[in-house]
Parts: structure tokens; sequence; C-alpha cells
């Protein structure tokens, strides 16, 4: 696998895992939020 | 007019919105347009769509839904009407019921065969079967005729099992049916897909057989993520980015309309619509991209996959790669692989049901289990053509009209709706309504400038698709349509011999020699010819008809090679658009009697001004 391969598959899968975990936790913490 | 059904939690309406989402396409669909678009070259214009496309489209969708579940409606005809104002727009919504009645006709039957797959895995039939014995099977499985575990009819039997237990699981409404097999299902998936992922990280070239040099998962994944930044000047790839766009989010349906007519008015929509669009991306680029391609590149070879990547793959040559880890690894990878398949089905099918429900259950006062079977008994009547006709090309006739052409314009007609007609002023109000996240302001004019151009670039790219889809020879020599093209589909360009219905000759489809003429057990033949371009066709006949041909003799496209008494699979094709056709009026015809039910009733629209005090279901 080349390095510019990797590299951009690395990029977009960490990318969009963060992002997924991010808006994810968002709606958790409004939950907890309105629950307060 | 019922709105007693209800999301029960916010998760819960999330994980839902994310299965209606998550699919086979995830898993199947884009690894297969990657690979053919380019591999890295497709990544990018995917990207830049699902921001200025998805994005958008997943907030005006979730925006007129629950502007809609304000005013008592959970289905698009009134919705739209209540929007527009207008009988034009009434009528058009009936797409966001019939796009999901004809999609679920042969999603169902696809479902089905996950069903019958996880059922073959777990005895084990695929352990002692070569690569062409398991690609057969599925053959076997598909003919309606023959079973390959002694049930018979087989496929069908599994087909009315599958529609069932979607029809009772709807029947026990969102929270109590939808809801509960999301939180349970979309967790599995994710496990079952992150299993299966890490197998395709790590398998590398261990797999390979002596001789193989292009047998390496990693390579799979070298083509899938290496950018060839030139191919972002072509059309194609940018209208398939697209396409894989409508397929994933599942937009242009209605269903996201109707699961979001059911929250509350105040309630967010914006930062729930992101979560549940993130985590369809998330199963898809991180999940979907790292099990078919680079686990099939492992075994078979770069070159292989290349020529051979197709929807059929998870079907046909997964279950021979899965044996080769071993009798126990291989009947849990088999489960897990079929079962995550048979979740993301089963989520996205559910999903298809609850319009027709909240249709009738707002206009007609039906219970939820009597609109669920009505649902089911609909299913059924449109999909059983598709799992009898399977081979004659009833199946891909529905998906390519009701899930493909269809989508396009209701997303392009609804955006123009939300943004041009309702107003992009109360469209934005809508999506920001509530929001617990701060919505970009750039995405404001990316509504109403930026999406709906996308959308009618890719409408009018698959109106006219030029032919081979090579947009720069189109350009430059003359526009010659591809028979792929909505045109050229409506026409049947791509059938160029047994054009009428019924013959008492069948003609060659292609030109070159017969190669030979085999006779079968039980009665009928079937004539090999060699193509001019080096490949093979065959063509099976019954034992009613006699051969026209001789071995070594020549033919050309329109050469009659067989007399007897022929139905053409362009009467099935045209039965098909008939069928898509009858059940469009049928559904137009109850919003019909829906509109005068609503008059003799005296039933008046909700204005925006008393809207806010209208619903107040639990969440």
């Amino acid at each position: 696998m080349s390095n510019t391969a990797f590299w951009m598959m690395l990029f977009v899968k960490v990318s969009v895992t963060l992002i997924t975990a991010y808006f994810f936790w968002q709606v958790l913490e409004a939950n907890k939020r309105k629950a307060d | 007019m019922s709105d007693k059904d209800s999301w029960g939690s916010r998760i819960g309406l999330i994980l839902a919105m994310a299965g209606n989402a998550i699919g086979l396409g995830n898993f199947l669909r884009f690894p297969v347009q990657a690979m053919q678009n380019g591999g890295g070259a497709f990544i990018i214009p995917y990207l830049v769509c699902f921001l200025v496309m998805g994005i958008p489209l997943l907030w005006i969708e979730w925006g007129v839904g629950r502007y809609g579940g304000r005013r008592g409606n959970h289905s698009t005809p009134f919705i739209l009407d209540q929007m527009g104002r207008g009988r034009f727009w009434k009528y058009f919504g009936v797409f966001g019921i019939f796009t999901n009645i004809a999609v679920a006709a042969y999603y169902c039957y696809i479902e089905s065969w996950t069903l019958a797959y996880v059922y073959h895995s777990l005895i084990q039939t695929f352990q002692s079967m070569g690569q062409s014995e398991v690609a057969a099977f599925f053959e076997k499985y598909v003919d309606v005729g023959s079973s390959t575990s002694g049930i018979p009819y087989e496929s069908i039997v599994f087909y009315v099992a599958c529609l069932f237990l979607n029809v009772w699981i709807l029947s026990r409404g969102l929270s109590g049916g939808v809801e509960r097999v999301a939180k349970i299902g979309i967790p599995l998936l994710m496990f079952f897909g992150l299993f299966l992922a890490i197998k395709g990280w790590t398998l590398g070239s261990s797999g390979a057989p002596k001789g193989c040099t292009d047998c390496n998962s990693w390579l799979g994944m070298d083509y899938l993520w290496k950018p060839q930044f030139d191919s972002l000047w072509n059309p194609k790839v940018w209208l398939a980015a697209a396409g894989q766009i409508f397929f994933t989010l599942s937009v242009g349906m209605g269903t996201i309309q109707c699961y979001a007519a059911y929250v509350r008015s105040k309630d967010d929509i914006a930062l729930n619509a992101m979560s549940a669009g993130w985590m369809n991306g998330f199963v898809e680029i991180v999940l979907g991209a790292s099990i078919v391609i680079p686990i099939a590149v492992g075994y078979l070879g770069l070159d292989w996959v290349k020529e051979n990547a197709g929807f059929s793959m998870a079907f046909q040559t997964m279950p021979f790669l899965f044996s080769k880890w071993g009798v126990l690894l291989g009947t849990v990878a088999g489960t897990m692989w079929f079962g995550l398949l048979f979740f993301a089905g089963i989520t996205s099918s559910l999903a298809m049901g609850t319009p027709w429900m909240g249709f009738m259950r707002d206009e007609f006062g039906w219970k939820t289990t009597k609109a669920a079977w009505s649902f089911g008994a609909l299913v059924l009547v449109m999909g059983l053509p598709t799992v009898w006709f399977f081979d004659k090309g009833v199946f891909d006739e529905y998906d390519y009209w009701a899930g493909t052409v269809s989508l396009v314009v209701f997303a392009l007609a609804e955006t123009i709706l939300f943004a041009w007609v309702l107003g992009i002023d109360k469209g934005w109000a809508e999506i920001t309504r509530g929001a617990d996240m701060k919505v970009p302001l750039i995405y404001k004019p990316i509504i109403k400038y930026v999406t709906p151009t996308f959308l009618l670039a890719v409408f009018l790219g698959a109106l006219f698709t030029p032919k081979n889809n090579d947009w720069s020879r189109a350009f430059r020599e003359g526009w010659e349509l591809d028979p792929s093209s909505i045109i050229g589909n409506i026409t049947h360009k791509g059938l160029v011999a047994n054009r009428s219905y019924f013959s008492s000759q069948f003609e060659a489809e292609v030109g070159g020699s017969v190669d030979s003429i085999q006779k079968q057990a039980g009665g009928g033949f079937v004539v090999h010819v060699n193509t001019v371009d080096q490949s093979s066709k065959q063509y099976s006949f019954e034992s009613d008809a006699v051969p026209a041909v001789s071995a070594g003799e020549q033919v050309n496209i329109g050469t009659p090679i067989a007399h007897g008494s022929f139905t053409n699979r362009v009467f099935y094709i045209d039965m098909a658009r008939l069928g898509l056709l009858g059940l469009f009026g049928f559904i137009a015809w109850q919003v019909y009697r829906a509109t005068v039910r609503r008059e003799r009733l005296g039933v008046t629209e909700v204005s925006d001004a008393e809207d806010e005090d209208h619903r107040s279901t639990k969440q």
C-alpha cells in the first residue's frame, strides 16, 4: 500500500469516526442538559 | 386524525433514523462504486457531495417532516400540500409513499436472501463448496422452481417470512417495534462490521493462493484510497458519487419526513440529523469499505475484483472466502456477514412501511395493525413478480424507476419547494427551531442555490447520459444517448433484438459464431455462441423450441437462432412498468379519496400561527 493511500485512508477514516463520535456526544450532552 | 404514535427516546429516534439510512448499499454498493469509479478518485467527490447535497437534504427532509407532523400530517402528500398550497404538490407527494412500497417490494427480496444465507451459514452449507459451486448455489436459490434446502419454493418461503417479520414489527408501532429493533440491530451490526473490518485490515497476503501476485488485501485498500486527482474532471465520477449519497442517506424517499413527523415541534432536528447522517457515513466509509473489497482482493487478486466487482459478490463470493477461514471461524464470519446485511436491510425496510401507515392512519383513521398488514399486502402483490420473474428483469426495472429515478425527481422537487416556494427564510427557521447545535449560516445559500443545482445536474446527467458514459467524447463528437440513460431506458434503446412481446422465433442478441448446441437432460437445449469480442453467450430454450442454427454457423444480431413460442424480456419489463404506474395511480386515488373525506368532515389545515400547540406527543 502506498504512503499516499495509507495517509488518505487514515485521515478520512479517523475524521469520520471523530465527527460521528462528536455529534453523538453532543446529543448525549444536550439530553443531559435538558434532563437537568 | 391519529397522532398517537411517537418515539420513545431521542437515542431511539437517532438509531432508527440511522438504521433507515444504513442499508445493504453501505456494504455492497459503496465499495463497488468506488472500485468502478477510479478508487481513490471517488472519495473526494463523494465527500463533497455529502457536504453540499447530503447534509442539506437531511436537514430539509427532517424540517419538512416536523413541519408536517406539527400540523397532524405524517406522510408527504398532505405535508407538501400544506407547504406548497396547491393540488400539484399534494399529488407530487404521492412519490413519498409510492417509492417506499415499490422499493420495499424488491428490497425485502434481497433482505430475504440474507436471512436464507444466515440459515445456510449456520448449517455450514458452504463449507465444502468451491467458488463456482457457491456462485451456482445463488443461481439455484433465485430460480423459483428449484430448492437448495429441500424446502419447496424456498425463495418465496423466505421472502414471505421476511415480509411477515417486517409487518409484525411494524404492527407494534414506532417505539414498541421500529425503535426497539433499531436499538438492538444497529449496535449488533456495528459489532459484526467491526469484526469483519478487522479481518479485512489484517488479512494482507496470508490468504493468497500459490502464484497469485496481486492477492493482498492491502492492494485492495490501496486502490480504494489512492487519490487520482485527474478523475475529478470526469462528470461520470461526480454523478456516481452524488448517486451514492442518495442511496446511502435514503433521501428522496419520504421515510425521513415520516420519521421526523413524529418529533415534537420544539425538539431539535438539526443535531439529530447530523448524528444519524454521520453514523451512516461511519458505517459506510470506516466499516463498509473495509470488508468486501479487501477480503476479496486478499484471496482472488486485484485484477479479478476490478473485473467482477458487483452487488452479487456478497452472495456469490463471500461465502466461499469465509469457508477458507476454517469451519468455526467461517461459520461465525458467514453468520455475522449475512446477519449484518439482514439488520442493515430490515432497519431500512421497516422505515419504508411507515409513510403508507402514517397516511392511512391520518386520513382514514386506521389502526396501526391494520395499516401494517395493508402495507404487507401491497408489498406482497408488488413483490411477487420480482421474485417470480427475477431473471426477466422485473427486479432491475423496479430498482431503476422506483429506487433510482424517483429519488432524484422527488428530492429535486422538494428542495425547490422548501427553498423557493415555502421560502428559504421560513425553511431556515424550521431547521434551526429548537436546534441543539449552531447550524452554519453558509448552509442557507447552499440549500437555496447549490443543492438544487447539484440535484438538477444529477437529474439531467441521468436523463441524457452519453454513450458509454464518455462525456468528453460526447461534448467533442456529438451526443449519442447511452441505453442506461432515462431516455434510453424509456425507449428500450438497449434491446437490439427480440423487441416484440411475443414471437415465433428467438433472435441472437450478439454477433458471433455458434460454438455448440447442447441438449439438456430434462428436454430443451442450450446454444453457445462465441461472440466477436472473444467472450461467450448462452441461450437456454425449453423443450418446445427447436434450433434454427447449427454449430459453426455465423450469427448476427437479429439472426433467428430458435423457433417456437416465446415471451420476450421486453414484455416483462413493460409489465413491471405498468405495475409501478398502477401503484402510483392507486396511491394517488387514495389521496383523492382522503381529500374528499377531509372536505366532507370539514378538516381545515392548521395555519402557521396556530400550529405551535397543535401536537403534544410524548417523547
